[in-house]
């Protein structure tokens, strides 16, 4: 299958300390691809350069054929590179419809319009309409996001990041802080989004990881230790290594 | 939005209606470009996050420029267009350099740069007069009107207000107008989303100078004089006590702050000995009993009186 993404060498340093340490990495056209690891591997820093909120001490980063390690985090967004947070980065004072509209329009050329106003723009309300339906978010539509559950918010991040049409969705920890029922709920947006999307995503919480998951990267001190299929990876004794230490 | 500001003129007209002579005419028409000067300066501080310590030099750059032009035979309205064009282009070259940094680093900066501004007015003796200024400025005619006539020339400024009020409520709706705040909200999700969110600080920087240099070129011509005292950190300050003290997340706080602060340091020293130790009294009181600023609390004042007049008296159903 092409590959959407494919990083090579990756390393980050912050000081004295190495971060992410020689990672590649090839994610496929509709992929969906798990990085496990203890806290402090690398996960973050991994998913930060690839989305260019960091850039790589050295190591190179090609998304769909073209080169981008050194392309700044818009740059990689309009090119289709998607993202979600752990901690929310939502727009708290504006409503809902307001958040997805922004987001919409970041892949707009009309962003810069100083005159109509945005939420008069109709192709971004249309977009926006439909992301919001994906994660069930559209009766709530004109709530500030300020009044909104937090499982509410988690949904809000995820239609933010889909409005905007990713080739690739770089997911980290979406489920975090949510309770079993939100979980579900959220795994389902996820689990039926478009086959042709490709998805990286961090998830500490195996239940809802592993339902998530045809591939895997485990990751330690780093460096990716393990990778490959969900069986392959759970079967490999380096996994248990890894979680477990024996 | 608009209604506001048409109320606000009411005041500002009443002003210069019941004027006895024309220090109260020449007040009213402050009151309608210092409007416009505390607006601006609120695209940056209250729609972008970015505490600027530098604006007067926009408003002092363009109020030279008006001056030196008119002194040297170009008309007044060349004169006001070269103006905004000076403050457009300087706005985007400093805008350039001091939106890389937020913060205190962005108030240094931008600090910096009006020193710089005034430094260079005070000490390029030949073309700005140095400490004594320029002078000599004269009004443009406009169609029927005589601009030199102080009613006519706050007609014009009355208009001029208004016309920014309207051109500043579409921004503030618009797609740019939500980008500006969404970065100063989450600048990072911004970036994610694929904004460049240092060009859209340096859009607000640079929109905010055009029109702080607008302010400028009507305090000029109303005062037909300029010193460096018109860049001063202390012009600078009293434009951001303006905004503050009005209220940086209210759409009009800058036109409340722009009344209450004119006011205060034209009248209060017929009352007070020291009438600035005052105006930092008032802004002590503003800051810690109103802390979003005046105008927000005269929204919420006026929204309770609107309730309380309109709530059905009780038992008044129960009657029918």
């Amino acid at each position: 299958m092409t590959a959407v993404l494919e990083a090579k060498g990756l390393e980050k340093r912050f000081g004295s300390s190495v971060i992410v340490s020689g990672v590649s990495l090839r994610v496929a056209e509709g992929e969906r691809r798990l990085i496990l690891g203890p806290n402090g591997a690398g996960k973050t820093t991994l998913l930060n350069l690839l989305s260019g909120d960091l850039a790589p001490d050295a190591g190179d980063i090609w998304f769909v054929g073209r080169r981008i390690e050194r392309l700044s985090a818009a740059r990689r967004a309009r090119l289709g590179v998607g993202r979600t947070f752990q901690v929310l980065t939502l727009f708290e004072r504006n409503t809902v419809v307001e958040n997805v509209l922004i987001a919409a329009l970041g892949a707009h050329a009309r962003r810069w319009d100083p005159f109509t106003p945005f939420r008069k723009m109709a192709q971004a309300e249309r977009e926006t309409a439909e992301a919001l339906r994906k994660v069930d978010l559209l009766p709530l539509a004109d709530k500030r996001v300020a009044d909104c559950a937090y499982g509410q918010k988690r949904r809000l991040e995820m239609a933010l990041a889909l409005v905007q049409s990713p080739k690739l969705l770089l997911l980290d920890e979406p489920f975090a802080g949510l309770s079993s029922n939100e979980r579900s709920q959220l795994l389902d947006v996820i689990l039926s989004l478009p086959a042709e999307i490709a998805i990286v995503m961090i998830e500490h919480d195996m239940d809802v990881a592993l339902k998530f998951a045809g591939s895997i990267s485990v990751m330690q001190a780093g460096r990716i230790v393990v990778e490959g299929s969900k069986s392959e990876v759970i079967a490999d004794p380096r996994t248990r290594e890894v979680y477990l230490g024996h | 939005m608009i209604r506001f500001a048409l109320a606000y003129l009411v005041v500002v007209a009443g002003v210069a209606l019941g004027a006895p002579n024309d220090f109260y005419l020449s007040f009213a028409t402050r009151l309608a470009y210092y409007g416009v000067y505390a607006m601006s300066l609120n695209i940056l501080v209250g729609e972008a996050g970015l505490m600027s310590l530098g604006h007067s030099a926009f408003f002092g750059i363009a109020a030279y420029c008006v001056a030196w032009l008119t002194t040297h035979g170009v008309d007044g309205w060349t004169a006001i267009a070269a103006a905004l064009a000076l403050g457009t282009v300087v706005g985007m070259a400093t805008g350039a350099v001091a939106v890389r940094v937020v913060g205190t680093s962005f108030m240094m900066i931008t600090l910096a740069f009006a020193q710089i501004a005034w430094g260079l007015a005070y000490r390029w003796v030949d073309v700005t007069g140095g400490d004594n200024g320029i002078t000599g400025i004269t009004r443009p005619p406009l169609m029927a009107f005589d601009l030199e006539k102080q009613s006519h020339y706050f007609v014009f400024c009355a208009l001029a207000l208004l016309g920014v009020v309207f051109i500043l409520d579409r921004l503030r709706a618009s797609a740019l107008g939500a980008s500006i705040r969404a970065v100063r909200d989450q600048p990072r999700r911004m970036s994610a989303l694929g904004y460049n969110v240092w060009a859209i600080r340096l859009a607000a920087f640079t929109v905010a100078s055009v029109f702080a240099s607008f302010a400028g070129a009507l305090d000029c011509l109303q005062q037909k004089f300029v010193s460096p005292a018109t860049m001063s950190l202390l012009d600078a300050t009293m434009v951001l006590l303006m905004v503050v003290i009005g209220g940086t997340s209210s759409r009009f706080g800058p036109l409340v702050g722009a009344i209450v602060v004119l006011t205060f340091t034209e009248f209060s020293g017929q009352f007070v000995s020291r009438p600035r130790a005052a105006l930092g009294a008032l802004l002590l009181f503003v800051v810690l009993f109103m802390p979003g600023g005046i105008a927000p609390w005269l929204e919420r004042g006026f929204v309770a009186l609107k309730r309380s007049l309109w709530r059905p008296r009780a038992g008044a159903g129960a009657a029918q």
